[in-house]
């Protein structure tokens, strides 16, 4: 909402030199106490200089037919000015910047020639002024002023204008008057304004047009008053200007005048041209499913029977508090005009503007709920004007149709309440005197009792005047106060705690977290995985973002190619995150997951040691150093197909034998529908399933108290003999006494032979009795070598 | 006794003595001469062994030998742990860089999530959670916005083909756990949002928010100011300034705006506060008896503030980061500068 500073001064009555009420003062108070200023633009400040001037002769220049050579009479000489407006012409008054003035742009006015005629300065057009937009004329003055006189003299153009944001439930505040009285609750001034009554003719309105209203629920109230004899023209430069600063363009003077008190009121007003009416009637009701309308915009509109509809009686001529219709619009000819202010339901203007994508500031101010009470006055003070400022006579009486009344709240407001809610010390003759302000009215006596004023739709419960209170008496004046304690451990902390501290472990194992978008392109995913079920956004805003995100492996896929495009080669990452899945019953179910990303080295190169290739063991290595952390015993992986993932690495990954994700590498065919151009390996982990997993209990043991002895050794065996069989036999064979076994080399070359491959293992040898001797030992490492030999195949390495 | 064996007592004495120190190679081979060298004391003895009385020079023969071993022992075990010589081919060139590992890093947006979730919970908050497929009824209808408040509008929220909302701010929670918890209550509940916004420098229509809730009997407005002021000084240091500005919110009334100085001018004008000299930040207020009626408290018994706040725009804030999409694009180069 966009507010005139000199505006709220004409209303108040602070002296603008006083630095208490300057425009930052006045922006200050005004952002304190909830109508936030976004900013201040000071106008009309820089224009300088400016004199009224008339032609005494205008002839064209060569054989051109839009530029003239103007003599003019600038109240103390004669000057020459070039000028290209189609209307000047001898006798006219008209502005003239000499050089030396500024224009509203700023520019400074310069001595010129133009095709060789000199020019000492130009004469203004409204946009030069910064009145209006409009450059094609120059500005024509009434004749009874004297040429020199200064502008200043006949129009006050220094003007600061704020851009307000009212919330939603302030529609008092779309108004000069509403903002006003928020400074006279603040100030203590008093609210100036008892506009002139209209002098009225003998004839009355009521015997010039009839109102009817066949939907009271859409329209509680409609007031119309008549002007008859008006003369259509364009307005007065001060009008114009007040109405081009707070951003409404000028049309004439009679619609002008319907948005300068819509302005001052809050009402929006819309003036009909009575001859255009088939009868002397105005009917308010619903339209017809698919009825059409042209509105003064010139659009066709589609309606439902939701909008509300002002007719003549014969067909529509307006959409009640949008927008009027083509077919009665104020122009040129206009005689006669009606003059409606009315009060329309806000939700039914709501959604009729929402359902023609229409927003007006008509609309906008009905849809927040404006002062019923306020529709006749804001009328007389339109018909005033017209009088005024258009020349008409206005008829006797307003025809007010008012079939709901307003019915306040009442209620009772308690002092010590509002103390106790806001946590100061207020007086209750300090709350008296913010209520006086706000022109909320109460009852006084031992008990306070509220009623609501009409021009506050908010106002309807203690705890509102409650927020009156605080605002105007100043948010920053409360006291602050530090009410700390402990937990109330009504909430369950362990499982945030356990997350958090996975986190930390893996950034310590030098992953970096990633965080990304829960919404993914929907369409992309179905090609790749027609199988699973993604949820789809019912208004997506692109189909890129149509989606939510069925796993997390979609998503790392994507911050990889993002850093794969980038040039960020070795990767290293995980993400935490919730997952949704469709069910069966149409339900959505939300989970959180753990996955790991692994691309490029798998550790910095470095001159040290050799740098590999990530590959299916780095995840596995990092999965089971998760479980270590979580105390978990036993990590295994076993194969099983999955679409992200290649046949040959795609495993299930359990924790203590429970299924808790997959871990593998990211298919060829994936791969490729992302661009991605380097392996990748994934895991993913079922967050809740991970957590829910036994930890091994601890307890302590007790430190073996005699040595342990080492032995390797090396066997040969078919390349297919899985490690974990190896192991198996060694351990089952090697009987109480191996306290450990890890292989520690990996070794497929010819000359071991064809299909063969050799694989060294230290075994670990401990008795909780007595210190091992190397004779039983080797009795124990012949056992073994002779079960590898029978049981898989095995030779000794030589 | 003879004095041979006392002096080969002696011996070993000083020899070891003369071991104990040394913590350099060069050192050592010194020592090693002075011990053990031809013109060490114990080679003269050995030397002289020939004059000993016959009767002792058995056992004379044995300790001095016993010595030497034990000598010699010792030098290698220094010479293990022993920094290398003096000599240019021997020294080490630290200046050698050894990125032994990658090193981790958390995401900016988490590490601030985690920051302030440390600072409510030294407060004695509880963190919560909940759903971010979320139902009309826990996005709006408890939360006292009406069917036909703007922000219910299709342009604003996403819908699911079930009926079901993403949804748009993290009030949900509060509904969800006074639903299920007495008063008092007093949680954070950080997490992901959603609003149906074009992605452009400052918004994401994925984003993070943490809500705040307190209920108890006598809470008010000056609990309020105190709480947000203490985490703003937690968070930004003990300069830092907050601003409460009254404003709307459906769920809240009295209702409040809080602004904090701005970080990066504190207060005297820049760019990034548009010489205001404030930083808005987000919104607050006290729990409407609306939404207490909802929940099935009693708003004449207890009373409740809430707040809210933008993570994303913290973060940015906090970093100096001027695109939010950064914080979802996840380039490590972007996270590692955290």
């Amino acid at each position: 909402m966009r507010i005139s500073y000199k505006w709220l001064q004409s209303l108040i009555g602070f002296d603008p030199q006083d630095p208490e009420f300057s425009p930052e003062a006045i922006a200050d108070l005004l952002t304190m106490s909830g109508s936030s200023v976004e900013s201040i633009e000071s106008k009309g400040n820089d224009i300088k200089g400016i004199i009224l001037a008339r032609i005494l002769d205008a002839q064209p220049i060569g054989n051109t037919d839009n530029l003239f050579k103007c003599s003019i009479d600038t109240g103390s000489r004669r000057a020459q000015v070039v000028c290209g407006a189609p209307n000047a012409k001898t006798d006219l008054t008209v502005l003239y910047a000499p050089a030396g003035a500024v224009i509203a742009d700023g520019t400074k006015i310069s001595q010129t020639s133009i095709r060789g005629v000199q020019s000492e300065g130009m004469l203004l057009a409204e946009d030069e002024l910064g009145i209006s937009d409009k450059h094609d004329r120059i500005i024509e003055l009434a004749d009874d002023i004297q040429p020199g006189t200064p502008l200043e003299k006949i129009l006050d153009l220094c003007d600061t204008i704020y851009d307000l944001e009212i919330t939603p439930n302030r529609p008092d505040c779309l108004s000069h008057i509403g903002v006003a009285r928020e400074l006279k609750a603040l100030t203590g001034f008093a609210l100036k304004y008892n506009p002139a009554c209209p002098f009225e003719i003998k004839q009355t309105t009521s015997s010039m047009i009839e109102i009817q209203i066949a939907d009271p629920d859409g329209c509680p109230r409609y007031t119309a008053r008549i002007v008859s004899g008006i003369r259509v023209s364009e307005s007065p430069l001060w009008l114009k200007l007040r109405l081009h600063y707070l951003g409404i363009r000028p049309i004439n003077n009679m619609v002008d005048i319907t948005n300068y008190v819509m302005l001052e009121t809050g009402q929006p007003l819309h003036a009909f041209d009575l001859d255009r009416l088939a009868e002397r009637r105005v009917v308010v009701r619903r339209a017809e499913n698919s009825e059409k309308f042209v509105t003064l915009d010139g659009v066709e509109r589609q309606l439902r029977a939701d909008h509300l509809l002002i007719t003549d009686g014969k067909r529509a001529i307006a959409l009640a508090g949008i927008m009027g219709g083509a077919n009665t619009e104020v122009t040129d000819e206009t005689k006669t005009v009606l003059i409606e202010s009315a009060y329309f339901d806000p939700v039914t203007i709501r959604r009729g503007a929402k359902l023609i994508g229409l927003s007006t500031e008509s609309s906008q101010r009905f849809e927040r709920g404006m002062d019923i009470e306020m529709a006749p006055r804001a009328n007389d003070r339109a018909a005033a004007l017209a009088q005024e400022i258009c020349g008409g006579n206005v008829l006797d009486g307003i025809v007010d149709i008012y079939p709901k009344r307003f019915k306040p709240a009442v209620f009772e407001f308690r002092p010590e309440r509002a103390i106790a809610m806001i946590g100061a010390r207020i007086e209750v003759g300090k709350m008296k005197k913010i209520l006086d302000g706000l022109d909320i009215g109460y009852s006084d006596g031992a008990r306070i009792e509220i009623r609501q004023p009409s021009f506050r739709p908010d106002l309807t419960r203690e705890i509102d005047i409650i927020e009156e209170i605080a605002r105007i008496h100043g948010l920053n004046k409360i006291p602050e106060s530090f009410r700390a304690g402990g937990s109330l451990l009504k909430i369950p902390q362990a499982k945030r705690e356990r997350v958090d501290s996975l986190r930390s472990f893996l950034v310590g194992r030098g992953f970096i977290e990633t965080f990304q978008l829960t919404l993914i392109d929907g369409n992309q995913v179905q090609k790749i995985f027609p199988e699973l079920a993604v949820a789809r956004l019912k208004n997506p805003l692109s189909e890129e973002l149509s989606a939510l995100r069925p796993d997390l492996l979609c998503s790392m896929v994507r911050t990889i190619r993002h850093n794969l495009n980038y040039g960020n080669r070795d990767l290293r990452l995980f993400e935490i995150g919730n997952v949704f899945l469709p069910l069966e019953n149409g339900e959505i179910s939300e989970s959180d997951r753990l996955c790991l990303g692994f691309s490029g080295l798998a550790s910095p190169m470095s001159w040290r040691q050799k740098s590999v290739q990530c590959d299916f063991f780095t995840a596995a290595g990092e999965l089971e150093l998760i479980a270590g952390h979580l105390d978990l015993a036993k990590t295994t992986f076993r194969p099983d197909p999955c679409a992200y993932f290649d046949n040959e690495y795609s495993f299930k990954i359990y924790y203590n034998d429970v299924d808790v994700g997959r871990v593998g590498k990211l298919a060829a065919v994936v791969a490729r529908h992302f661009g991605i151009k380097q392996e990748c390996f994934m895991a993913e982990i079922e967050l809740e399933r991970l957590l829910g997993l036994t930890a091994a209990v601890k307890c302590h043991k007790g430190l073996p108290k005699y040595p342990g002895t080492d032995r390797d050794i090396a066997v040969v065996v078919d390349s297919d003999v899985r490690c974990s069989e190896i192991m198996a036999v060694m351990g089952k064979s090697g009987g109480d006494l191996v306290e450990e076994i890890f292989p520690f080399d990996l070794y497929k070359k010819e000359n071991i032979g064809q299909n063969k491959k050799s694989m060294a293992f230290r075994l670990k040898f401990r008795s909780l009795e007595r210190t091992l001797t190397d004779a039983e030992v080797d009795e124990i490492m012949k056992r073994i070598l002779e079960a590898l030999r029978q049981e898989a195949g095995a030779e000794l390495r030589t | 006794m003879s004095d041979i064996i006392e002096e080969i007592e002696a011996l070993k004495k000083s020899a070891l003595k003369a071991l104990d120190n040394i913590n350099d190679k060069k050192t050592l081979e010194d020592v090693k001469v002075e011990l053990l060298g031809r013109k060490s004391r114990l080679s003269e003895l050995s030397r002289s062994l020939g004059k000993v009385p016959a009767d002792i020079r058995p056992k004379a023969g044995a300790e001095l030998n016993e010595l030497r071993r034990t000598i010699q022992e010792k030098i290698d075990s220094i010479a293990k742990v022993v920094s290398s010589s003096n000599k240019a081919e021997d020294k080490i060139d630290y200046t050698l860089p050894v990125r032994a590992a990658f090193l981790g890093h958390k995401h900016p947006l988490l590490q601030t999530v985690d920051e302030i979730v440390a600072i409510f919970k030294g407060m004695g908050f509880d963190i919560a959670g909940g759903p971010e497929v979320e139902t009309e009824y826990y996005n709006f209808d408890a939360l006292n916005t009406p069917a036909d408040h703007p922000s219910r509008d299709l342009s604003d929220t996403f819908f699911l083909s079930n009926g079901m909302l993403l949804r748009t701010h993290t009030s949900p929670v509060q509904i969800r756990t006074m639903e299920k918890n007495r008063p008092p209550v007093r949680i954070i509940a950080p997490g992901r949002c959603y609003r149906s916004d074009w992605p452009d420098a400052s918004h994401s229509p994925v984003f993070y928010q943490c809500e705040g809730l307190y209920v108890d009997i006598g809470v008010s407005m000056a609990d309020l100011k105190g709480v947000i002021t203490a985490f703003a000084r937690a968070l930004f240091g003990s300069e830092m300034q907050v601003r409460f500005r009254p404003h709307f919110f459906p769920f809240t009334e009295p209702s409040v705006e809080y602004d904090f100085l701005c970080v990066f001018c504190r207060g005297k004008g820049c760019k990034i506060c548009k010489h205001a000299g404030w930083l808005e930040i987000s919104g607050a207020g006290m729990v409407d008896p609306e939404v207490f009626k909802a929940v099935g408290y009693d708003s004449e018994i207890y009373s409740g503030y809430a707040f809210g706040m933008g993570i994303d725009r913290i973060t940015m804030l906090r970093y100096q980061i001027d695109d939010i999409r950064l914080l979802y694009e996840n380039d490590v180069r972007f996270i590692r500068q955290f």
